[in-house]
C-alpha cells in the first residue's frame, strides 16, 4: 500500500509543476501591462519602471517563476493589485471558509444520496426507482445557482427558517449561514452519487457471496449495511476525487449567491478587478488542492479496501 | 460535473445485446428516451420561434408596467424595466444553445483528434498530450474557465474559448483509451501494412471506430455547458447585459426575488426542460449503444 501512495504522489509531481506554470502564466498571458492597471493615471515612463523593477518585472521569465515558486513554497504571493497588502493574508482566511462549506455539503449528499440509491437499487424497475430516476435527471439539469435562489426563496424569505445569506463571526452562525448554501450544493452533487452508487448497489447485490450470506441465515440488514454498502462505497470512494473537484466547482458559483467569503467569492471579484495576483494564488490552491484530494481519496480507498493493502 | 449519461441499468447489460431490441417493434427504453427528449427540445426551440415573431421584443422597454406579475399579456410578467421575460428567455434559447453546442463540439473534435494520435502515435506524443489532460483534469473545471476569462476578458468570447480550453480533455482521454485497444487490431495493422499515411489510417479507419463513446457523452456534456454559461453570466463573467442570456436574467432578477418573484423564477424552468430534455437524449444513446462510462468533472 505505501508503495501504491509513493507512486501516486510522484505522479502527482508533473502535475503539480504544470499547475505553478499555469498559474504564473496568467498575468503574463493577459493583454495589457499589469503595471499600467496598478498605476492607472499615474503612469510616468520612470514610474513604470521603478514599479517593475520593485514587482521583478524586468527580470528573465525563469528568474520570475522561480521567485514565483519560492512565494509559493511560504504562501506569499505578492501584493493585491485591488487591496494593496499581501495577497496571502487575504486568501488564507476565505480557504477554511470554503473548506468547511465543502465538508458541510458532502456530508450533506451523502445523507441523501446513501438511502435514495438503496431505495432505489433494491427497488429496480418499480416505480419508485422511476420516481427517484426522473428526480435526479431533473435535478441534475437545474442550474445550481437558480436552486439556490429558489431555496431562499423558499426557506428563508417566505418560510423563515434559514438566514438567507451571509456567513457570521461565530461558529453557530457560520453553521447556520452555510447550511442553505451546502444544501444547494448537496443537492447538485445528489444525483451523480445517486447514479453512481445505485448501479453499483444492483452489481453488488447479484454477486455470488451475497446469495451465499443470505443462504447462511444473515439477516437482510446485517447482509445490506455491512457487506453490500461497504462493497459499493469502494466504487463511490474512487469517485471522491472527482467529485471533489466537482464540490469545488460547485462552491465557486454558490458562494456568490449567497456571499459567502471563501475562495470562490474572492476569485470572481478577483477577474472583475483584475487582480491578478490573487487570481494566481488561487488558480494554484484550487489546482492543488484537488490533486491533495486525489491523494487523500487514494488513502481513503486503501483504508476500506483491504484488497489495496496487499 | 458528470457524463451522468450512461446506461442507466446494469442489470440489463449482462444479456447479450439483443438482436431482438433492434427487430421488435415496441420502442426500446433508450429510444422512449430520445423521444420524450427531442419533444422537450423541439417544444422550447418552437416556442422560441414562435415567440420571436409573436411576442414583443426582448429588449423593448415599457416603463409603463414594470415587474408586472403573469398574466395573458405576459406570461412571464415583466421585469424592472418593463420587458417580457417570456420573450427575453426564449430569445436566450439561441445563444445559450448555440454557445453551447459550438463549445462542446470544439471540444470533441480536438479532443478526440489528440487523444487518437497520442494511442496511435506513443511514445512522447502521448506522453506530453497525457500530461496536458492531467494538468486541465487537475483544476477545478470552472476556475479553469475562469481563469482563462480573466485573461480574455469577461464576454461570451471568453465563456467559449474557456469552456473548449477545459472540456477537451475529457475527449482525449476517452479516444486514446480506445485507440490503444484498436491499434493492435488486425484491420489497423493491415490498414498500415498496405502503406496508407498515418493521417488516413487515423482519420478514416481509426476514428470513425472510436468516436462513438465521445459523441454520446457529448450530449450530456452539453447540458453541463449550457449549465456553465449560464452560471458565468449569472456571475457577472459571461454574456452582458442588456443581451438576453437565462444566467444574467436570473441574476437581473435576483434584488426583485421577493416583490417579483418571476424574474428569477420562471427563465429558470425552461433552463431545467431544456436541460432534462438533452440528458433523456443523452441517456437514450448510451442506452441504445451500451456506452457505460462514469465520467465526473
Amino acid at each position: 500500500m505505501r508503495g501504491l501512495l509513493l507512486r501516486r504522489a510522484l505522479d502527482a509531481i508533473p502535475v503539480l509543476i504544470g499547475i505553478t506554470l499555469f498559474s504564473f502564466a496568467l498575468i503574463h498571458l493577459a493583454p495589457g501591462d499589469p503595471v499600467l492597471i496598478l498605476l492607472q493615471g499615474h503612469a510616468t515612463p520612470a514610474n513604470v519602471a521603478a514599479l517593475r523593477h520593485q514587482l521583478g518585472l524586468d527580470r528573465s521569465l525563469p528568474a520570475q517563476y522561480w521567485q514565483f515558486l519560492r512565494g509559493a513554497a511560504t504562501f506569499s504571493f505578492g501584493e493585491s493589485f485591488e487591496y494593496r497588502t499581501a495577497v496571502g493574508a487575504i486568501v488564507a482566511p476565505r480557504i477554511l471558509v470554503s473548506l468547511l462549506l465543502i465538508c458541510y455539503s458532502l456530508a450533506l449528499a451523502i445523507l441523501i444520496a446513501v438511502p435514495l440509491a438503496f431505495v432505489a437499487a433494491l427497488g429496480r424497475n418499480r416505480p419508485r426507482d422511476h420516481a427517484i430516476r426522473l428526480a435526479t435527471t431533473v435535478t441534475f439539469a437545474m442550474p445550481s445557482f437558480w436552486v439556490g435562489l429558489m431555496l431562499a426563496l423558499l426557506l428563508s424569505l417566505e418560510l423563515g427558517w434559514l438566514a438567507p445569506s451571509g456567513y457570521g463571526t461565530t461558529f453557530s452562525q457560520h453553521v447556520q449561514g452555510l447550511t442553505l448554501p451546502a444544501i444547494t450544493l448537496a443537492l447538485s452533487l445528489s444525483p451523480l452519487l445517486i447514479r453512481v452508487l445505485r448501479s453499483s448497489l444492483i452489481d453488488t447485490l447479484g454477486a455470488e457471496y451475497v446469495q451465499a450470506l443470505r443462504a447462511r441465515g444473515l439477516s437482510e440488514g446485517r447482509v445490506l449495511a455491512k457487506h453490500v454498502l461497504r462493497n459499493s462505497l469502494t466504487s463511490a470512494v474512487t469517485l471522491l476525487s472527482l467529485l471533489f473537484a466537482v464540490l469545488l466547482s460547485g462552491a465557486v458559483v454558490i458562494e456568490n449567491v449567497f456571499a459567502i467569503p471563501g475562495m470562490g467569492s474572492l476569485l470572481v471579484s478577483s477577474v472583475s478587478a483584475r487582480d491578478f495576483p490573487v487570481i494566481q494564488a488561487l488558480t494554484l490552491l484550487f489546482g492543488v488542492a484537488v490533486v491533495l484530494g486525489g491523494l487523500l481519496a487514494d488513502l481513503v480507498y486503501a483504508a476500506i479496501d483491504p484488497r489495496v493493502r496487499l | 460535473m458528470s457524463a451522468f449519461s450512461s446506461s442507466y441499468d446494469t442489470g440489463r447489460r449482462s444479456r447479450s445485446r439483443s438482436l431482438t431490441l433492434r427487430l421488435s417493434r415496441s420502442a426500446s427504453a433508450g429510444e422512449r428516451s430520445i423521444a420524450v427528449g427531442l419533444a422537450l427540445l423541439a417544444l422550447v426551440l418552437l416556442a422560441s420561434a414562435v415567440g420571436h415573431f409573436a411576442l414583443p421584443s426582448p429588449t423593448a422597454l415599457d416603463l409603463t408596467s414594470t415587474l408586472a406579475a403573469p398574466s395573458a399579456h405576459h406570461l412571464f410578467g415583466t421585469d424592472d424595466l418593463g420587458r417580457d421575460v417570456l420573450s427575453r428567455t426564449l430569445a436566450a434559447t439561441w445563444l445559450d444553445l448555440g454557445v453551447a453546442f459550438g463549445a462542446t463540439y470544439a471540444g470533441v473534435l480536438i479532443g478526440v483528434l489528440l487523444g487518437a494520435t497520442a494511442g496511435y502515435a506513443g511514445g512522447w506524443p502521448e506522453r506530453l498530450i497525457m500530461r496536458l489532460t492531467d494538468l486541465v483534469i487537475a483544476f477545478p473545471f470552472i476556475v479553469l474557465v475562469i481563469a482563462i476569462i480573466a485573461v480574455i476578458g469577461p464576454g461570451v468570447e471568453g465563456v467559449a474559448i474557456g469552456l473548449v480550453a477545459a472540456g477537451w480533455a475529457f475527449y482525449a482521454r476517452f479516444a486514446r483509451a480506445e485507440m490503444l485497444s484498436l491499434r493492435e487490431r488486425e484491420f489497423m495493422q493491415a490498414a498500415r501494412t498496405l502503406g496508407l499515411s498515418h493521417r488516413r489510417v487515423i482519420l478514416r479507419h481509426a476514428l470513425p471506430n472510436i468516436i462513438r463513446p465521445s459523441l454520446t457523452y457529448s450530449v450530456s456534456d452539453m447540458v453541463l455547458n449550457i449549465l456553465y454559461i449560464a452560471s458565468l453570466s449569472y456571475l457577472g463573467l459571461g454574456v452582458q447585459p442588456p443581451t438576453p442570456e437565462w444566467g444574467a436574467i436570473i441574476s437581473g432578477g435576483q434584488q426583485y426575488l421577493l416583490s417579483a418573484w418571476w424574474i428569477s423564477t420562471l427563465p429558470g424552468v425552461v433552463v431545467v426542460v431544456v436541460g432534462v430534455g438533452l440528458v433523456l437524449i443523452g441517456d437514450g444513446l448510451a442506452d441504445r449503444f451500451r456506452v457505460r462510462r462514469e465520467l465526473v468533472r
